[in-house]
Parts: structure tokens; sequence; C-alpha cells
């Protein structure tokens, strides 16, 4: 992938897929609930690129500010040059009890509070963050917040890793080395919620005009908290005998993060979104698949396989169902491993390699795509370029039914699968809680949505528009059929804007058969998550960041092989 | 960055995002499918930004008629159909009886423009609250349309950097008429088990 002429992004990203098309793996492949609810991270993760980006911009960080007390209370503030603009981390640290703890996004109390600011952190300034930052939800920012977040302590290790530093001895890795995290956060607002700055404020070279990219930079600075409260109450509880993290440990944890259904409705609102995220890891797929199998590339895919076991064969083996829980991953990175020893000497070993993975299912295939991925070398602006995606695409009222209803059955084809008309189909409504806006579902027969529903029922709508048309002629223009029937607008416009072959997860979100965890997972992976751990069908638990550099790695060779790390203390 | 107590009667700087999602929500909760709220939280949100007094147009309406018959949802409708007869005849007016808020139509103008569909009749000193009885609408082509699309562009690109500053008693009157589109806590609790 090279930058090339002057054209917006999404058709360059179409001018790139084109080239690649029969390499690339098709829709009815790649958007199956199953295959999106088995995705991993990759080196095009948002938590890779925007590290990638700190290290090549030469990006400068540093702690400005730490007033937190021995038990871990106060206020820090830490801050990072990035390409002239100054973007601070603000923190308000505190304890709750061990029963107020939990991973909901509605909790009213958290042990960190903390916002991305831009610009000169003034004293008034920061009086005004003390004020409204813990109140989260309901504080009312302006456009110099970026992001607003919180989270808790783990419950579970926070204090053990505080009592071991203090005596002066590293974690016990059977102890602790599951968790792969110190703090947990829940949430990352941003763009324009409770005022803060709109995603399109940003100027065109600011460096923070690329999607979640603030976010992750806001992510990233919450996790290097994690690593100071706990090395300065180890150091306020053991004076003298305290040591800090060793080198095995202080990159290891990441920020563990409690997700639940909010991201179901952004994969059904944002179509071009998706598919951008989903175009650009098929071509760089494609790309790899099309190299014959030399030396170096064979024996960094052997380190990637070898990495990711070391990785997975000391997680977790809780009951992770409907994913596989880290030790069983560990069991299919053994069989990739063998598998892989059949087919080096293909003349395209890594195509070979995915095509086996295909048929051993989806699990399998993309823990192939994501270990493939890591032998791209594609160019991080133009990536960056792509992820830029412009949402805005009215539908034409010229458009006559004909159109429409060969636009219908080009796109939706696979509607039909879906049993539509099936008594079921219809059993959920998404809903918005009162309680800090968030999304929920809601069964018809327990409460009637009364027009509160969120629409993501995209494939419900559009099915509904279908038999609409039935009673229109072809050359009628679509106006006439959403003037008589404006139920009807959001499925047209919907038809409209879903332009491109990744657009659309092929699922139904209000089927009784609905399993939000598997969009919720294909989100999370492209985020740069792992260590995937449902709590429920509604909620799971995630780790990022694990192995990242840290804050003072900035600037040196920090590389970008840090993904999988080892635990440290050896093997099991 | 003060809470919203301490600018009662004065304005608050909000983000577009924020017009945006609480006029879609006040529209369905007054009776408005999902496509017709989208049209009319996209019109009031371009319309704030670049004319003002579209909150409160809105609002107006929202107190004292039939959302779903009124201008807000009907009026973009109107508009539409006249723009086809433009792009076929390159001329064309649409009509609005009664007369429709600006703020009712102006994302709806400003798209049809990108299309190539230019208007006229709109007083250059109007607010989103002006009504407007008719407008001319004269095919100029997708690139002269674009480029006089230049000036809201701007305006747009202001509202996201600094926020737009709406009256607050009118934004808070958005807030409760579109609080109803949220469903409390405890019902989904109670539901769920």
């Amino acid at each position: 992938m090279t930058t090339a002429a002057v054209a917006p992004s999404q058709d360059r990203l179409q001018a790139e897929l084109d080239r690649r098309l029969p390499r690339l793996r098709p829709p009815a492949v790649v958007m199956q609930p199953a295959m999106m609810g088995s995705a991993r991270l990759t080196r095009y993760s948002f938590s890779r690129t925007m590290l990638r980006r700190a290290v090549r911009d030469r990006w400068r960080a540093r702690r400005a500010r730490f007033d937190i007390d021995e038990r871990g209370h106060g206020e820090a503030v830490y801050e990072i040059d990035a390409g002239g603009h100054t973007l601070s981390f603000v923190a308000f640290t505190t304890t709750i009890d061990e029963c107020e703890h939990t991973d909901r996004v509605i909790a009213e109390r958290w042990e960190i509070a903390g916002a991305l600011v831009e610009g000169d952190l003034t004293g008034e300034f920061l009086s005004l963050l003390r004020r409204h930052v813990p109140r989260q939800e309901a504080g009312r920012f302006d456009p110099r917040v970026l992001v607003l977040t919180r989270g808790n302590r783990s419950v579970r290790f926070f204090d053990y890793l505080v009592d071991a530093l203090a005596r002066g001895r590293q974690p016990d890795p059977d102890l602790v080395a599951d968790a792969g995290y110190i703090l947990r956060s829940t949430a990352f607002y941003a763009n324009g919620k409770y005022g803060m700055r709109s995603f399109e404020g940003y100027s065109e070279d600011h460096p923070l005009r690329i999607p979640y990219r603030a976010q992750f930079v806001c992510a990233w600075l919450f996790r290097e908290l994690g690593y100071d409260l706990v090395e300065h109450c180890a150091r306020a509880s053991g004076g003298d005998a305290a040591a800090p993290f060793d080198q095995h440990w202080r990159r290891y944890f990441g920020l563990g993060n409690a997700t639940g259904l909010g991201l179901v409705p952004f994969a059904f609102k944002h179509p071009r979104v998706i598919h951008a995220w989903v175009a650009i890891r098929e071509m760089a797929l494609a790309d790899v698949r099309s190299l014959p199998g030399n030396r170096d590339r064979l024996e960094r895919l052997d380190t990637w396989i070898d990495r990711a076991h070391s990785h997975f064969v000391h997680g977790t083996d809780d009951d992770c169902r409907p994913f596989l829980n880290s030790v069983d991953v560990a069991t299919v990175v053994l069989q990739i491993r063998e598998a892989f020893d059949r087919c080096r000497r293909d003349p395209l070993p890594f195509d070979a390699l995915y095509r086996w993975s295909e048929q051993r299912g989806p699990e399998t295939a993309e823990m192939v795509v994501s270990l493939l991925l890591e032998l791209h070398e594609g160019d991080d602006d133009l990536i960056d370029e792509f992820l830029t995606v412009d949402e805005h695409c009215p539908l034409d009222p010229a458009m006559t039914v004909g159109h429409l209803r060969a636009m219908l059955a080009s796109r939706f084809e696979w509607l039909g699968q879906l049993g539509l008309d099936n008594e079921g189909a219809d059993k959920w409504w998404w809903v918005i809680s009162d309680n800090t806006e968030e999304p929920r579902r809601a069964r018809r027969d327990g409460l009637e949505p009364a027009r509160r529903d969120v629409a993501i029922d995209v494939a419900m709508r559009l099915w509904r528009l279908r038999g609409a048309l039935d009673g229109y002629d072809d050359d009628a223009p679509i106006q006439r059929v959403l003037s008589e029937h404006p139920e009807h607008r959001l499925a047209a416009e919907r038809l409209s804007v879903s332009d491109r072959a990744y657009t659309e997860p092929r699922d139904n979100p209000c089927s009784a058969h609905y399993l939000p965890l598997q969009l919720q997972r294909f989100q999370l992976a492209m985020y740069g998550m792992d260590n995937f751990k449902p709590k429920s069908t509604d909620w799971l638990r995630v780790t990022l960041f694990q192995g990242a550099p840290r804050l003072g790695d900035l600037g040196t060779d920090a590389g970008d092989d840090w993904v999988l790390p080892a635990r440290p203390g050896g093997s099991r | 960055m003060a809470g919203p107590a301490a600018d009662m009667g004065a304005t608050v700087t909000v983000a577009p995002r924020e017009i945006h999602d609480l006029v879609y929500r006040a529209s369905r909760i007054a009776g408005c499918d999902p496509g017709t709220a989208e049209r009319i939280a996209e019109n009031v949100t371009l319309a704030e930004i670049h004319y003002g007094a579209a909150v409160r147009a809105l609002c107006e309406t929202l107190e004292a008629a039939d959302l779903p018959t009124s201008a807000w949802a009907t009026a973009p409708d109107a508009l539409l159909s006249a723009e086809i007869a433009a792009r076929s005849n390159g001329t064309a007016s649409a009509t609005f009886d009664p007369p429709a808020p600006l703020a009712s139509i102006a994302a709806s103008l400003q798209q049809s423009l990108e299309r190539g569909v230019a208007s006229t009749g709109i007083d250059g000193r109007a607010s989103g609250a002006t009504t407007v009885g008719a407008v001319q609408l004269h095919f100029v082509g997708r690139q002269a349309g674009a480029a006089s699309g230049a000036p809201i562009d701007g305006a747009r690109s202001d509202a996201h950097r600094i926020g737009i500053g709406v009256d607050q008693p009118w934004f808070n009157r958005l807030e409760v008429a579109a609080a109803g589109f949220l469903v409390a806590e405890a019902t989904l609790d109670e539901i769920d088990d």
C-alpha cells in the first residue's frame, strides 16, 4: 500500500480493495457473527497504531505531577508533547469499599476518575476538572476536554502487588500472572459528549485527528497510573525495603476494561466505519497470503507462533464460553504450529496456512489472521487516512424504486437467511437506560418500546422496506414512497450509506438468538484488546496494552513487538 | 465549564452532537419515526450552528403542536419533491403551507445544494425560527453547489472546535423534552428478573 494521488480516503480504500479483489475474503465469510466473534487484535488494532505513531513522531511523555498519599488518594498529571500539542491526563484517585466495586458503567463511585485535556493546565482549569471529572456523566465540560474516563483497582491484585513490592519482592507469577492488569476502566467518553471536544473539532494536522486515537492515548496513560500507584503505595508502606517492578514485570500488566452493550449500537449505526476497520485487516491479510515464504518471513512467523503459545498457555483456564479460554487458545496455537510445519514448503505457505485454518473454524482462522498480519508492513499514514471515514451520504430523493430494489438485492441478499419472518426475530428492542445513558436491550413481551427504541434493527427495517416497495413501479422516485411511508426512511437511508463490502454485520440484534458478545469481541479486537472473559451474554472483561512500552520507553527504540508478552518467571 | 445551573438565563456552550442527540430523542418521543427524527435532528443542529434560535423554534413546536404532522416533519419532503422537479426542469418552487421554520429545512437545503440544486428566497438575516413560505430552487450543477456550501462548512467546523452557544433555558427545555426517551434503570432491571 503506497500513498498515491489525492482522492477521498474512501475512494482510495476502495481502489486498494479492488486491486486485491480476487484474494480478499468475501463479506459472506468475514461478516458472519461467529467469525466477527472470533476476531483478535492485529498489527492494525488501535493500541498498536497509536504507539507506533507516538514512537515514530517522537512524542515525549512525562509524569508532571503526583500528589498522592500513602493510601493512593490524590491527584496525578501525565503530560505528552505530541508534535507540539500538549496533552495532559489528569487523574483523581481515591478508594472505595470493596462492596461498591462494580464493572457496570452505571456505578456512581469510582476509585480513579480521569480526563485527557489539551492546553495549559492552569490553576483555574485544574480546579474545574477537580469539581467535574469525579462526577463523570453528571459533570459539564468544554472543548479543552478530549476524553473522560474512570475505573477501579483490581480487587484481587492491587493490594497484593503493593504488599509484595513493599517487602522488596516481585509478584509470584502463579498468583497474579493471569490477571494482566492493575486498574480496570469502564468507559472512555469523547467526541462531544457532555460538552467535550467533537472529533471534527481537531484541526486537520492534529495528532488526535484519527478515530479513537485520543481514547487510546488516555487509556495508555491510565495504565501508567496503575504502575505508579502500586509502586508509590509500596514505597509508602515498605520504605527503604520496597522495590519497584523489575524488568520482567514493568511492562507485563496492561489496563483492564469491562465492556457492556454500548458497543453493539455503535457497530450497527456506523456501517462505513465498520467497513474501514474490516477492509484494512482484509487488505493486509490478502497481501500476506500472496507472499512467498522466504527464510526471514518463515522465521518471523515461527517466532510469533511461539510467542503466542507462551502467552496463552499461562493465561486463564476459566470458563470463557462462548469463547475459548487462554489455555484452550494455546492448544489451538499448537495446532497452528503443526499445520505451519506442514505448509512451510508450499509456494505460498501463508495462504496455505490460512486455508487450513478456515476449515478448522473461526477461532483458529482468526488466530491465524492475527499472526499472519504481523508479517505485514503497511503504511501507517495510509492506514490512519483510511480510518477517517465520511459517513455523510444522504439518500438521493430522485433515485428510482427500481434502483433501490436492485441495491437491496445486491447489498442485502443475505437478509433472507436470517429468518426475519420467524417468531422470535423481533424479541428484543434496544433501549437507553436513564442511568448514565447505558444502552441495554429489553424484551418486547416485558416492556413496550413506545418510540424509545434505539433504531439498530437494520435487518428488520430493510426486510420491511423490501415488502413496502412491492406496491410501487420501478420508475417511481423513492421520495414518493417515503412521503407516503416515512417509517421506511431510515431503511432507505441505510441502503444508501451501506455502499461498501464490509459495512454490515450479518446478524439481527433483535433476534431471540442474538449474542451481543460476538460483535463486542470484534470491536474490542479492533481496539487492540485481548483476554476476552465473558461475564454474561451481554458483557465481558478484557485487557489492553499488556506488554506495551511504558511512559519512559517513548523516544527509545520501543519497537512494535510488545503484544502477547510471556509470563514472567518461566513456564508453567 | 460551569454546571448548567450556573448558566441559567444565559448561554450554554454545547457540542453539536448534544443538540443532535437531544433533538432526535425529543422527536421520537413526540411521535416521529427514527428516519424523520434523524432528519429533524440534522436540520436543527445545522440551523443552530448557522442561523441560531433553532432549538428555541423546535421547543415551541414540541410544546404546542403535533410534531409528526408539523412542518418539521413535512417541509423537507416538499423541498425534496421540488428538488426532483428542479433537476428535471432547471427550476422549481417549494411551497410550505403553513410556512416552515428555516430550522426545519436547513440541512435539507444544504443536501440539495450538494446535489447541485441551489435555493433563493431566504433572507440573509434570517434566524432558525424565521418562517419561510416558499423557496425557489435552481439547478446549478454539483460543482457550483459544493462551492457555495463553503461558508456553512466553515461555521460547522467552528462549532465542532469551540462549541455552540445556545440559550440556556431553551436548551434545558429540550433536555426535558428528550428525557422521556430514556427508560428507568429500575424498570429494565425488573423485566430482566
